[in-house]
């Protein structure tokens, strides 16, 4: 009777630190997957920006650039996805309760859709850093950037401890 | 006894094997446990693999964008791609179509590992042209002649100056007013003379000697703040921008921990022949009569087809500085090398401060931002200044004390002048004044017309750019130029050295295709004649206007697209509108141009 209580604790024990790992572990594999897609659509939004725009304001709502918020001004397509000349769409990138939003506000006459998209979730912080093209880049006002370099944090609650993963990336504005 | 031990012996046989199914649980448990977990770390893999493999293929591609570029160039536009290069991890394919006349479309597609079993495919499309490609950013831009405003005029924007803004009674402003530091004048200068210039070649490898970073230094005989510098370059091939600095000097080098102030030296503005090409910086430093200060030139690579040349002086005859070449000006140690001779440059130091001056009633309806306000006038939002008149109110918040706005550049330099008149001569000369009746149709260019111009009412002229006249032009009203449609997307451009005097409702219209410009540009010296370069009628121009010494003198209701001259004059209840800066307006340059990249054309795929 002891042996066989022995051994249905320690199995359970081994039950409950499995599950704990596997936990733990597949939550690091989704963080790990959000922060690649997500720094792949920033990478991919930023080199097509024509240039960092100082704000864009949608009905009641005003998006500014900052340390928080990406405003990118990006050329409008036509039906063919050729690039119409003057005329741009906004891109509004920030963290909102816990998530990374991806906005679209096109252009009346562009063809992309609007769109209003989550790439994340579980983030912590998402910071934007400004920079110019000198070699070693420095930070500048968002409409002088040449280039943005993005931090990711993401943040889960495992049991009683937290899981964090940072990741950085870096794009020049190659339309600027 | 016996039989109790009997008993205990059955129910151990019944329990026998139980461990062996909850250990068997458990096991299946932890294999679960562990084939998830490297279930998850081969799709944590995978994902990883094919972002980057992703950016790997993007890099590519990019190469490939390069490599078609150069490939055009070699070729003179012959170049049609390519179907597969292997490249790095993977490999590109290229192909080049025309767009129009003017215009060629690069589409470039990066394959990892290759394209036939391509897992990743990443694809990047840019247009090119021949020609210069020039950013406006500002839709009008004033230089140090400022501004003038007749009584009740309106300026509906933004605008920046070099000068000085004055206006009559109720001058109104409709956006931010930004009014840049005192006139530059000339402080330091170096020059050659004849055979004692010489070619310094840097941004290229010569004899061993990686050349990147180049300075000469220099001391200011006035103190001040340092307004901006020029160089006297050239270029060979198509160098990228390059980076200028002033430094202060520690123990006769550059002090790579004291840099002062860093400005952009433009390629654009620069050409195979020499000239003095102008810099401004972010910001202006305050520089002290008598120390020692270094203007250094970073190059961003080392190109043995894409260098500078910066005009030397064998004769040494500037006294207050000395030249200095540096692999890497941010070593740990940075290695600075003599130079024999002075490379050519000039510095100029900040003058008097410049000021907004309106009469009464007047109003701004942004922020104002000027080293002296002055007037009876309404300030609605914030003002940054150093001097306020106590009748000036400010109803946003003020700022003394606040530093000058830095002058800002012409995006077009006297090198590119040089170039596109070099171009029309090339076309062909005429010779005489040249007259036409009212309702007239005609073609002029490409070439220069020695005399002078004169057209009707209601004429349709086709420009083939570029066309540059050395006499004065006169345009009676209604008349319209359009650049010929051979050009396509791109734009030309009108050179007039005397003085322009257009009627009302005169035009200039591209060639029909989006994002095609015709450019009034005037080289007309009202610095020196105080008459005005341009003067104009009533009427919308769709155009670019630019007189860099010249005076443009506005009539009432003139809408602009684009307008850049050394001085401004608006009429009295005149309204001024214009529209946002160009992003990048190509102008072609002749058989002899290169193909370089159409700025906002990049797109992914």
């Amino acid at each position: 009777m002891g042996i066989a209580t022995m051994a249905g604790v320690l199995l359970l024990v081994i039950i409950v630190n499995s599950a704990g790992l596997f936990t733990e572990q597949s939550s690091k594999v989704q963080e790990g997957l959000n922060s690649n897609d997500t720094l792949s659509v920033l990478r991919g939004s930023i080199k097509q920006a024509s240039s960092v725009a100082p704000s864009y304001t949608d009905g009641l709502t005003t998006y500014t650039s900052s340390t928080s918020q990406l405003v990118l001004k990006v050329s409008s397509i036509d039906s063919s996805g050729n690039i119409i000349d003057s005329l741009f769409d906004y891109f509004i990138l920030y963290s909102d309760q816990g998530t990374v939003h991806l906005k679209i506000f096109p252009d009346a006459v562009s063809s992309r859709p609007g769109s209003d998209r989550i790439l994340s979730t579980n983030v912590d912080n998402l910071i934007f850093q400004y920079l110019d093209s000198v070699n070693p880049p420095v930070e500048v006002s968002p409409i002088s950037a040449a280039k943005v370099r993005v931090t990711l944090i993401l943040s889960k609650k495992i049991g009683l401890n937290f899981t964090t993963s940072t990741a950085t990336t870096e794009a020049n504005l190659r339309n600027d | 006894m016996i039989k109790n031990f009997k008993l205990k012996k059955q129910y151990i046989n019944n329990q026998s094997g139980q461990i062996f199914f909850l250990a068997l649980a458990a096991l299946g448990i932890v294999v679960f446990t562990v084939l998830s977990i490297i279930a998850g770390a081969q799709l944590y893999y995978q994902n990883s693999s094919y972002s980057l493999n992703s950016e790997k293929a993007t890099a590519i591609a990019e190469a490939g964008i390069d490599k078609a570029l150069a490939s055009l160039n070699e070729t003179g536009g012959s170049y049609n791609g390519e179907s597969e290069v292997f490249f790095g991890d993977g490999s590109y394919s290229s192909t080049v179509t025309d767009k129009d006349a003017g215009i060629k479309v690069l589409q470039v597609t990066g394959y990892i590992p290759n394209k036939i079993e391509s897992k990743v495919k990443r694809t990047i499309t840019i247009q090119v042209s021949k020609g210069v490609g020039i950013s406006f950013v500002y839709g009008m831009q004033v230089g140090n002649g400022g501004l003038e405003m007749g009584d009740g005029a309106t300026f509906n924007g933004s605008i920046y100056a070099n000068g000085s803004i004055t206006g009559g009674n109720s001058s109104i402003f409709t956006g931010d007013v930004w009014v840049a530091a005192g006139e530059a004048l000339i402080d330091q200068q170096s020059d050659c003379f004849g055979v004692n210039c010489q070619d310094y070649i840097f941004g290229k490898s010569i004899d061993g000697q990686n050349r990147q970073d180049v300075a000469q230094s220099f001391k200011p005989s006035d103190s001040g703040a340092l307004n901006k510098v020029s160089l006297k370059l050239k270029k060979v091939g198509y160098p990228v921008n390059a980076v200028v600095r002033i430094m202060r000097d520690a123990s006769g080098e550059p002090d790579k921990n004291e840099v002062l102030a860093t400005g952009t030296l433009s390629a654009n503005l620069v050409t195979s022949e020499y000239s003095f090409i102008d810099v401004a910086f972010d910001t202006m430093p305050i520089l002290v009569d008598g120390d020692t200060y270094w203007l250094m030139v970073h190059a961003q690579s080392l190109d043995s087809s894409n260098y500078w040349v910066w005009s030397n002086d064998l004769a040494q005859g500037y006294t207050r500085g000395i030249p200095a070449w540096s692999s890497d000006w941010q070593a740990g140690s940075p290695s600075w090398n003599a130079i024999t001779g002075d490379l050519g440059f000039v510095t100029y130091i900040s003058g008097a401060g410049m000021s907004v001056n309106l009469s009464n009633g007047s109003r701004i309806d942004g922020d104002v931002h000027a080293n002296t306000i002055i007037g009876k006038i309404t300030v609605v939002k914030d003002a940054y200044y150093q001097n306020l008149d106590p009748s000036t109110t400010v109803q946003g918040t003020k700022y003394p004390g606040s530093t000058d706005p830095p002058p800002i550049n012409f995006p077009i330099s006297d090198a590119n002048i040089i170039a596109w008149k070099d171009q029309a001569e090339a076309g062909g000369i005429t010779n005489g004044n040249i007259y036409s009746g009212n309702s007239c149709t005609m073609t002029l260019g490409p070439g220069k017309i020695v005399g002078n111009v004169f057209l009707g009412n209601d004429c349709n002229i086709t420009i083939v750019s570029p066309v540059w006249i050395t006499g004065t032009l006169n345009v009676g009203n209604s008349t319209e130029f359009s650049l010929d449609q051979s050009f396509g997307a791109a734009s030309g451009m009108i050179i007039v050295d005397g003085r322009s005097v257009l009627g009302n409702g005169v035009n200039f219209l591209g060639s029909d295709t989006s994002g095609s410009y015709l450019m009034f540009l005037s080289t007309y010296n009202s610095i020196v004649s105080g008459q005005g370069a341009i003067v104009l009628g009533n009427g919308s121009i769709n155009g670019i206007l630019f007189a860099p010494y010249g005076g443009v003198e506005l009539a009432n209701g003139a809408s602009f697209k684009e307008i850049m001259a050394w001085k401004i004059n608006l009429g009295n209840a005149s309204t001024l509108d214009y529209q946002t800066g160009l992003a990048q307006v190509f102008f072609t340059s002749g058989p002899s141009g290169s193909f370089s990249l159409i700025k906002g054309t990049y797109q992914t795929n």
